[in-house]
């Protein structure tokens, strides 16, 4: 186990590096910088800012530099917020995107497993045939047109929620759901699959043999080969919504990391970009270790190799 | 799965929702501000200098003051920080007289010096920003940040180490001199040295990276040597190694200029010491403290807008304590941030939420009839409509375009809805054929239907547009270019050559990605090829890329606009000067630029109109650029906010606005939305 983790972070340094380099060579391909703008500042100006930042030198230079900044732990000043660095960036947006996060999970599990085992049990019923048809909508449908819908329901018709906005709890829930919707029809789906495969087994013929419930059944043997396919899911899963819904918090003026996210990268904002994209690495690599891990725990038949 | 396994990763994930929860509800929203808007995008910085556009111009209004200000009705000149000031017959030099009452929120009085250190920290090229050009107005202002200085001239050297007791982030020390000689380095890959150039200015260049030069400077009767080093290489900073040869080279040349006298012995040569900066000495740029409460200035030219131009936002000061103490960004947070302003800076979360609360040192503080603003900056306008609906703010101003007709169908008595200095058009390359020929250009500005355009695709209630200075100006009548006229048009495009489009290239149309400039450029492609019988093809790139290929004049056609920056036909027609940065379009015309030029010197203002109108007739003949629409504001306002009024710069002080609380209470009780 130490071994395993140990060589993930090895890992995990490389994939750092590569994600920096990749990154930042992509970034500085796309035309435009920082400070392009519709109006511009004499030639010598533009010089002097552009110096003051590095981009004059060429860009393998400007890399190093960034390279050997990282190194030392300096994310640098974001360009198009000046007044905050990328630490308080990230340090405003990821509690703020993490709150949501764990909300919008914590609808989608519940929600996603309830679906999910109800279909499984019922399944061929209209219970089945309506909630995967739900589902399947779920996953469909792009979370901007849920949070369209619920905006249109919730807060012009039937007022209840405010627009947008961060701050009161009441601001959280709409955009927990529209977050929340899409996970929760991927785990129902998941779920019943998972659930129709393990009925199958014969364990589970074996438990009904024994005379147990149709509740213990499924809850206490059927679930445990079932939640397989979920975990796997989630590791991924929890690492995005933790970073932020990109689409909702933008829609829901919700100053999150998706938020910061797509406004750095419009805005060619090289610093926080970068911050994010190697948050999010770190994020993600975490996330499916864990997941490793949690198969182990879970699954006596899965090594840690 | 075995059930402690399963209880572990349940609990767990309980307890994170509810932690989470609890630091959700934790966070108490502050109380509602008296007056809340939506800012359309996180500003760079509350720092003045750093300034960009519109959404730092509110804020920046709302906590800084400058010498003057704008009226919030027509946004005439009024007395700000300055409360009289006298202009010279020539109209070069302005006195400015700084009313004694003037305070900065920690209490210690607004100085003439304050401004001085702002102004030149502006112009320093260390700390140049976007709207350092506004102080190149001021005699050798342009000089100071471009480094345009040779031997003979005075000059100031910052060194990296700080005069002592000087605040952590204060100004290094200071030397004051003489240039005897200007030393370039060779260039990189020749191991030769240059001959020493001793009248070129440095040229800053973005590709070949050389040495610094150093420069030959004579203080108090001692002669020194200087080279520029930045702050980071400063420890691995170690003497060129073709110094020494060219600073004798130097000194045996200017010994010889200055005396004919063989005799007199060659001064030995000098150490080079590191510096920060070399600079032309500030005492040369046009901005005089005379006494605390007393500005002098003097310009490079008569500026008709200058008092005007004194009280735009990007010129207010900082306070030189505060700013030294804690440096950039430390100084621009709540807790270290003085202003001059009516209001002080009370919070901020980025991207959430800025507010802004009552100065009780402003000078005019007895009328400022708010006590606090909330500042959202909502990047979506979508977004920012359905709070404005919902009644969560007071104040859009912005929304969303698509959204406009609806609104205006509704006759909404709260969506102001009214002119702006603001022009749309395309740029036309005048570099490539076919678009080199005016006639061509020409051609295809009149055989474009603006009305269709404004009628059945903006629909927002626009104007269109034949002139690039936007009408609503008193004393300025623009230059109109000929109106929509397809059968001239063919004309026109005959006899450059290619009747009925015969032979003529397809042009590509650039604009950035965006729903109303799609359907635009549409519109346009459909009617050129109905009236001209030529093909377009569109392209719609994203917001940088589009900009960097209009720069960088890598199209046909390009959609353009301009925001004025100052109620002046100047702040439109200066940009199509030949090589101007925004020209973008490769037109060039010497007249024009003369006329311009004149401009500049003309002091008697109805003759200088008369001067710009002209220059405009020739823009309008010769169209690099063809105009489209004037655009239209599109605030939304609360009825019960008073104090707010429809600007052509749709720019608005925040110090005259106030609530009436009975109005406001009024629309609470009947739902508080809508």
């Amino acid at each position: 186990m130490i071994w395993f983790l140990l060589r993930r972070l090895l890992w995990m340094i490389g994939t750092l590096w590569a994600v920096f380099t990749v990154t930042f060579f992509l970034m500085h391909a796309v035309p435009g910088g920082p400070f392009s703008s519709e109006r511009q500042p004499p030639i010598g100006i533009k010089r002097a800012i552009e110096a003051r930042y590095n981009l004059d030198l060429p860009v393998w230079q400007q890399y190093l530099l960034e390279l050997e900044k990282y190194l030392h732990g300096d994310f640098g000043l974001s360009f198009k917020m000046g007044d905050f660095s990328v630490r308080e960036v990230i340090a405003a947006g990821l509690p703020v995107s993490a709150t949501l996060g764990v909300l919008a999970l914590a609808f989608a599990l519940t929600l996603g497993l309830t679906a999910g085992i109800v279909s499984a049990v019922r399944r061929g019923g209209l219970l089945d045939f309506s909630l995967m048809s739900l589902a399947t909508i779920g996953i469909a449908v792009p979370n901007f047109v849920v949070a369209g819908l619920l905006i249109i329901l919730f807060v012009f018709i039937w007022p209840v929620f405010p627009a947008g906005g961060w701050g009161t709890p009441m601001q959280l829930v709409l955009p927990a759901v529209c977050l929340g919707a899409t996970f929760a029809a991927e785990i129902a789906r998941l779920v019943r699959t998972g659930m129709l495969d393990v009925l199958n087994q014969d364990y589970i013929r074996t438990a009904y043999a024994k005379g147990l419930m149709t509740r213990a059944v499924v809850l206490h043997h059927a679930m445990k080969g079932a939640i397989l396919p979920v975990v796997s899911f989630l590791g991924p899963a929890v690492a995005g919504i933790l970073t932020g819904s990109v689409v909702i918090e933008y829609v829901f003026a919700i100053p999150g990391l998706g938020y910061h996210f797509v406004q750095s990268a419009t805005q060619r904002d090289y610093t926080v970009a970068m911050g994010l994209v190697m948050l999010y690495t770190v994020l993600l690599y975490t996330m499916n270790t864990v997941v490793d891990v949690a198969y182990t725990v879970l699954d006596p038949r899965v090594k840690l190799n | 799965m075995n059930f402690r396994g399963r209880n572990w990763f349940v609990a767990a994930l309980l307890l994170l929702l509810i932690a989470a929860t609890a630091w959700a509800l934790s966070n108490k929203p502050p109380q509602a501000a008296d007056f809340t808007f939506v800012n359309n995008t996180e500003i760079r910085s509350i720092d003045p200098a750093l300034a960009l556009g519109q959404p730092e111009g509110r804020v920046i209004m709302g906590l800084f003051e400058g010498l003057t200000n704008w009226d919030p009705k027509d946004l005439h000149t009024i007395p700000g920080v300055a409360e009289r000031w006298e202009i010279s017959p020539d109209q070069r030099t302005y006195t400015f007289h700084l009313r004694d009452n003037a305070k900065w929120s920690d209490g210690s009085p607004v100085v003439a010096g304050d401004f001085v250190w702002q102004w030149r920290h502006m112009l320093d090229p260390l700390y140049a920003t976007e709207y350092t050009y506004q102080h190149w107005y001021l005699e050798n202002g342009e000089r100071y940040t471009s480094k345009q200085f040779g031997p003979g001239d005075p000059v100031e050297i910052e060194l990296h180490q700080r005069p002592d007791g000087a605040l952590p982030f204060a100004r290094g020390k200071v030397l004051h001199g003489k240039l005897i000689a200007f030393i370039a380095a060779p260039a990189p890959n020749s191991s030769a040295s240059l001959p020493p150039s001793e009248n070129a200015p440095p040229q800053p260049s973005a590709t070949d990276k050389k040495d610094e030069p150093i420069y030959l400077i004579e203080i108090g009767g001692h002669l020194r040597a200087f080279q520029t080093v930045v702050d980071r290489d400063l420890p691995k900073w170690s003497l060129p190694p073709w110094a020494a040869a060219a600073i004798k080279d130097a000194l045996e040349k200017s010994s010889t200029a200055d005396s004919k006298d063989k005799t007199d012995a060659i001064p030995p040569a000098p150490q080079i010491e590191p510096s920060k900066n070399v600079l032309l000495d500030f005492s040369e740029v046009g901005v005089k403290e005379i006494d605390d409460h007393t500005l002098q200035i003097h310009l490079k030219a008569a500026t008709p807008y200058y008092l005007q131009l004194v009280g735009f936002y990007p010129l207010a000061p900082t306070n030189p304590r505060c700013v030294e103490t804690y440096g950039y960004p430390g100084w621009t947070k709540p807790e270290h941030a003085v202003t001059n302003g009516p209001f002080k800076l009370d919070s901020r979360v980025v991207r959430s939420r800025l507010r802004m609360v009552k100065n009780d040192q402003y000078w005019n503080a007895a009328n400022v009839r708010l006590n606090s603003i909330d500042v959202f900056p909502i990047e979506s306008s979508a977004t920012a409509l359905n709070m404005y609906l919902n009644g969560e703010v007071d104040w859009i101003p912005l929304a969303p375009n698509t959204a406009v007709p609806e609104l205006l169908a509704q006759k909404r008595t709260d969506f102001k809805h009214t002119p702006e200095y603001t022009t749309d058009f395309y740029r036309l390359n005048c570099t490539r054929p076919p678009l080199d020929n005016k006639l061509v250009r020409q051609a295809l500005a009149m055989a474009l239907d603006k009305q269709q355009i404004v009628d059945a695709v903006v629909r927002g209630g626009e104007v269109i547009a034949r002139s690039c200075v936007p009408p609503g100006l008193p004393g300025y009548e623009s230059a109109m270019c000929s109106e929509y006229n397809p059968q001239r048009a063919r004309e026109l495009l005959a006899q450059a050559g290619y009747p009925n489009g015969k032979g003529f290239r397809k042009l590509e149309l650039i604009y950035n990605t965006d729903e109303l400039n799609q359907n635009i450029a549409e519109v346009m492609q459909a009617q050129w090829k109905e009236n001209l019988g030529i093909d377009v093809g569109l392209q719609n790139m994203e917001w940088n890329a589009w900009l960097s290929a209009s720069a960088n004049m890598e199209y046909d056609v390009c959609r353009g606009g301009w925001i004025g920056d100052y109620l002046d036909p100047n702040t439109f027609l200066d940009m199509f000067v030949t090589d101007g940065g925004n020209n973008q379009t490769g037109w060039s015309n010497k007249k024009y630029d003369q006329l311009i030029d004149d401009s500049r010197r003309e002091g008697d203002p109805a003759k200088r109109m008369k001067i710009l109108h002209d220059a405009e007739a020739i823009l309008m003949d010769e169209l690099p650029i063809v105009p489209i629409y004037y655009r239209v504001s599109r605030n939304m306002i609360r009825p019960y906010v008073h104090g707010f009024y429809p600007t052509l710069l749709d720019l608005h002080p925040l110090d005259t606005i106030w609530i009436d609380e009975a109005e406001k209470q009024q629309f609470k009780d009947h739902g508080g939305r809508g």
